[in-house]
């Protein structure tokens, strides 16, 4: 029997074999010296391209933005922010497809993350895609977002409901309004306005009116601004009268000088006010008589359509026909002594706007106030 | 002669440690294993620095933009021209090519020896002239220095004479591994183009050494795939129609590539010896030229471009531009003897073309085509099966990078049209054609594989002596050993058991000694007939006849074989070229 035979292989060969893993040592730390020193020029290199990128998107720069943060990526493939942020510059260059493939890759690591469902939502809703919009929009609003959870998901739910506005979904917005007015803190002045502001929006005028009325004394002039937009809209004119004479206390403002202007025209021309003489309340039915008269003989021009006919064919012709039965002007005294002839004339008066701001388009001045008088009725505080 | 054979030649330096020559044979086989490890591990470092310097030189001459402009696109590649051809002509001189070639050469003549220089020479100059923008590739080099640092280390430490053949391919496979983040197909590379044969000697090394390189190349380079690989779709078997229309345009692109640098190497290298001090700044000049005019995406070994190929960010008109470009600079590049490698401008051209072609079939025939993606990565497949004459690395290689099998079907459909038009069009590989230029001659894998193997059936006849039964040899033998011309009778014995006498022992012996004579002979090997004559060649030794038996009746003859026989049959077999 020989050495070969006596001695394990690999004892023999222990000293190569210490050998090749020391000089496999001493040339990993030389490989590793040398990668290292690389990668951290390739750090710095994207930094810079990263930081160049930033500039350019603050400019709105986002197609040179591309190009940079696609370099930094190219230095540092894992860059914690370069993949948000080149698909975020990619959205901003309309280059939705693309931009819409970044996020899903995110998206696929992180998809509860807030702020990925919410720019995959505002990108599908940019390419007409409802059914993901909607899905990522409540993915957003329910998901998880690193910094101010609550102001964050509000936001998304404001976006969601501006999409659903866009998108003619005006119950859901309304809806989506509610529920996002109902989540605001209290002490969250600023919050509660712009719930109170979404309520206008998606036309909740009577929560919106409560939630301005509720801080006019936390800030009476917006608070004021915005509960008369709520009155007006809600038809309650005196309401307007008062908020917008309050708003306009603090300072001119040409929208609302028109808006009180309609609003006590509109109470100027109301019949069936508190507190009016018979007479005047006559006076009152006459004009607004004259005034949609006048109103419907000038859409009639404009359209160029006869108005006497016999028999009268269109609406036009038939509302000119009662029109012209009851005139040539009614009788004052019948008109303050009964007010079922004020009602049929003030109804006639009513349609008759609404039938010619159907053809001619909405009026203005007299025959808008009219108009309201005939939508709103009874609404119209007395 | 002693178990382990010493170098006939000086190797190298004595090895440090006097423990190899009395490793026996079998240890030996372990501790190359073993060896097989730390050479992974040793290349897979060396291919990282590679890489690194590449992507480091090219900060520094062409800059970190990623759309390169500028007049140092222009002087870059020239200046680091001249650089190389003062290196290779004046320190270097070993270091021109590709490195394929060259990793062949030491394998078939010089018993594995690779200068260590080589690597050295093979590192600084690939990675000056591929990080400056020379149409290049960081693949072949790696190899050599793989090679190099195994054959290295194997003469460090006294291998047997066979080992240190066996080493460098070992390296080289490794080295490759490392650079194509591929193991699988680095050693199917090897084997198939350097190597040559399968053997589970060899096998296991090479697998070895591959999968540790690409061990350390993932844990420094990380472990993402070369390519963001896109989403890979066959939408229907008619859509294989279309691939085989890339196999064509593949075919016909690694033909003219095949042609031009041939063509083009013969020529420059027939000038005056002064002038190669100017080909590789020349080349770099028009490819630098190129590059500032339009075209950069052709400096270099150009993977960022095969990504966005495969991304469908170019138009099937630039695509072909790109690919018709990159065949030209690669030539330039390579014919004019800057060190560097032919696999990724292989792979870029074959991904510009499948990529046009799949944007041209989205155009023609829109409910045919699926992804550009799909088209660009078989596309790098054809001309790496038609280019480089490896169909079958090209076919794994596909599948390794792309990571899907799906794709396999138009792969194959498209890599054997390919393979077969340059085949025909071009009989010889390149690396033959390159090879011969040089004026040497070296094993062509293709052709040995192609080579008929002759077997026993092409060379045996029929017996037409008597054949005896060991019991009736008793009774029958003197009146039956007239019968025939045979100079030896066959005796059958048990199934398997065959023996032969002379005329003369039959006629002199008692035919009871003679039973027990015959009987206590060791029996004829016996031969098939689908036996290869080189291993019934080797059965003849003391032999003049053997039989040849039927494989699943072995009592059963179905001629016999002599010396003679084969000879006559290597004789008349038809005459392979070389």
């Amino acid at each position: 029997m020989n050495d070969t035979d006596t001695f394990p292989w690999w004892r023999k060969d222990a000293s190569i074999v210490a050998a090749l893993v020391a000089m496999a040592a001493i040339s990993f730390v030389v490989t590793l010296i040398f990668t290292r020193s690389y990668q951290r020029r390739e750090q710095a290199l994207a930094e810079r391209w990263f930081q160049r990128g930033e500039a350019h998107l603050t400019q709105g720069r986002p197609r040179e933005a591309i190009i940079d943060l696609r370099t930094a990526m190219l230095y540092e493939p894992d860059g914690p922010q370069f993949r948000l942020r080149l698909a975020q510059a990619l959205a901003a260059n309309n280059d939705t497809p693309q931009a819409i493939a970044y996020f899903q890759n995110l998206w696929e690591g992180q998809p509860g993350k807030g702020l990925y469902n919410l720019e995959l939502a505002r990108l599908y809703a940019r390419s007409g895609d409802a059914r993901k919009a909607t899905q990522f929009y409540n993915s957003a609003i329910y998901g998880a977002w690193d910094e101010n959870p609550a102001e964050q998901r509000r936001r998304a739910r404001l976006e969601y409901i501006t999409f659903l506005l866009a998108n003619n979904s005006r119950t859901q917005a309304q809806a989506e309004a509610i529920t996002l007015a109902a989540a605001v803190p209290p002490t969250d002045v600023q919050a509660r306005f712009l719930a109170a502001d979404i309520l206008m929006k998606t036309g909740e005028y009577e929560r919106a009116a409560e939630g301005y009325t509720s801080l006019l004394r936390n800030d009476p002039i917006r608070a004021s601004t915005g509960a008369a937009e709520a009155a007006f809209q809600l038809g309650r004119f005196r309401s307007a009268l008062n908020y917008l004479q309050q708003a306009l206390s603090k300072g001119p403002s040409s929208s609302l000088q028109a808006q009180l202007e309609q609003s006590k025209l509109v109470l100027a021309m109301d019949p069936v006010q508190h507190r009016l003489t018979a007479a005047e309340r006559a006076r009152r039915v006459i004009e607004a008589y004259n005034t949609a008269g006048k109103r419907l003989q000038q859409c009639a021009a404009i359209k160029n359509e006869p108005l006497m006919a016999t028999p009268p064919t269109t609406d036009m012709q038939r509302l000119y026909d009662e029109w012209a039965t009851l005139g040539p002007e009614p009788n004052a005294k019948r008109l303050a002594a009964d007010p079922e002839d004020r009602d049929q004339v003030m109804n006639l008066t009513g349609r008759i706007e609404e039938a010619t701001s159907r053809q001619c388009g909405t009026p203005a001045g007299a025959d808008w106030a009219l108009l309201m008088l005939s939508r709103f009725g009874e609404g119209v505080e007395r | 002669m002693s178990a382990i054979e010493t170098p006939k030649r000086p190797l190298g330096p004595q090895g440090l440690i006097p423990l190899t020559p009395e490793r026996s044979g079998q240890a030996e086989e372990r501790f190359f294993l073993l060896l097989s490890i730390f050479i992974g591990v040793y290349a897979g470092l060396a291919v990282v620095c590679f890489r690194t310097s590449i992507e480091w030189l090219r900060l520094l001459t062409l800059g970190s933009a990623p759309a390169l402009s500028g007049p140092r696109l222009i002087v870059a590649p020239t200046v680091a021209g001249l650089v190389v051809a003062v290196l290779v002509m004046k320190v270097f001189p070993a270091v021109r090519g590709s490195g394929v070639n060259q990793t062949k050469s030491a394998l078939y003549i010089s018993n594995g020896y690779i200068p260590f220089r080589t690597a050295i020479g093979k590192f600084i100059c690939s990675s000056l002239a591929i990080g400056s923008g020379h149409s290049l590739g960081p693949e072949d080099p790696s190899l050599q220095i793989g090679a190099t640092l195994a054959s290295a280390l194997g003469r460090r430490l006294r291998l047997s004479r066979e080992k240190v053949r066996l080493i460098a391919p070992v390296g080289a496979a490794a080295g490759l591994a490392a650079a194509f983040n591929a193991p699988i197909s680095a050693v199917l590379f090897v084997i198939e183009e350097v190597v040559g044969r399968w053997s589970a000697g060899i096998l296991g090394s090479v697998v070895l050494s591959a999968v540790s390189s690409v061990v350390v190349a993932r844990f420094f380079l990380g472990s993402q795939p070369m390519f963001r690989i896109p989403t890979i779709s066959l939408l229907s078997t008619e859509e294989l129609l279309a691939y085989a229309a890339l196999g064509v345009a593949g075919g016909a692109a690694s033909l003219l590539m095949a042609k031009t640098i041939t063509f083009l190497r013969a020529r420059l290298k027939a000038l005056p010896r002064w002038s190669q001090y100017l080909q590789p700044g020349i080349a770099g000049l028009i490819i630098g030229t190129i590059g500032y005019f339009g075209f950069p995406q052709v400096m270099g070994a150009g993977y960022e471009y095969m990504d966005q190929a495969m991304h469908n960010q170019f138009t099937w008109q630039v695509l072909l531009i790109l690919a018709v470009l990159k065949i030209l600079t690669t030539t330039l590049s390579f014919t004019s003897g800057t060190p560097g490698g032919m696999f990724a401008p292989t792979l870029f051209i074959g991904a510009m073309l499948g990529a046009a072609a799949g944007g041209v079939e989205h155009i023609v025939l829109p409910h045919l085509a699926g992804s550009v993606g799909t088209y660009a990565l078989v596309g790098m497949g054809v001309l790496f099966a038609a280019f480089l004459r490896a169909p079958l690395t090209s076919v794994f290689m596909v599948l390794e990078v792309s990571g899907n099998y799906s794709i396999i079907l138009p792969v194959i459909v498209a890599n054997t049209i390919a393979y077969l038009i340059s085949r025909s069009l071009q009989p010889i590989p390149i690396f033959e054609l390159l090879t011969r230029q040089d004026g040497l001659v070296l094993p062509s894998m293709e052709e040995e594989r192609d080579e008929e193997v002759l077997r026993v059936e092409d060379a045996m006849r029929s017996y037409t002596g008597p054949l005896l039964d060991v019991s009736e040899l008793a009774s029958m033998a003197a009146e039956r050993t007239g019968a025939g011309q045979e100079a030896y009778l066959l005796v059958r014995g048990a199934p398997g058991d065959w023996y032969a006498v002379t005329r003369e022992e039959l006629r002199q012996a008692k035919a009871e000694a003679l039973i027990g004579e015959t009987l206590n002979r060791s029996g004829l090997p016996i031969l098939f007939p689908d036996t290869t004559l080189e291993a019934a060649l080797r059965k003849f030794q003391g032999y003049k006849v053997l039989p040849v038996v039927h494989r699943a009746d072995q009592s059963k003859l179905e001629g016999v074989l002599t010396m003679d026989l084969i000879l006559r049959g290597y004789l008349k077999a038809p005459h392979q070229p070389h």
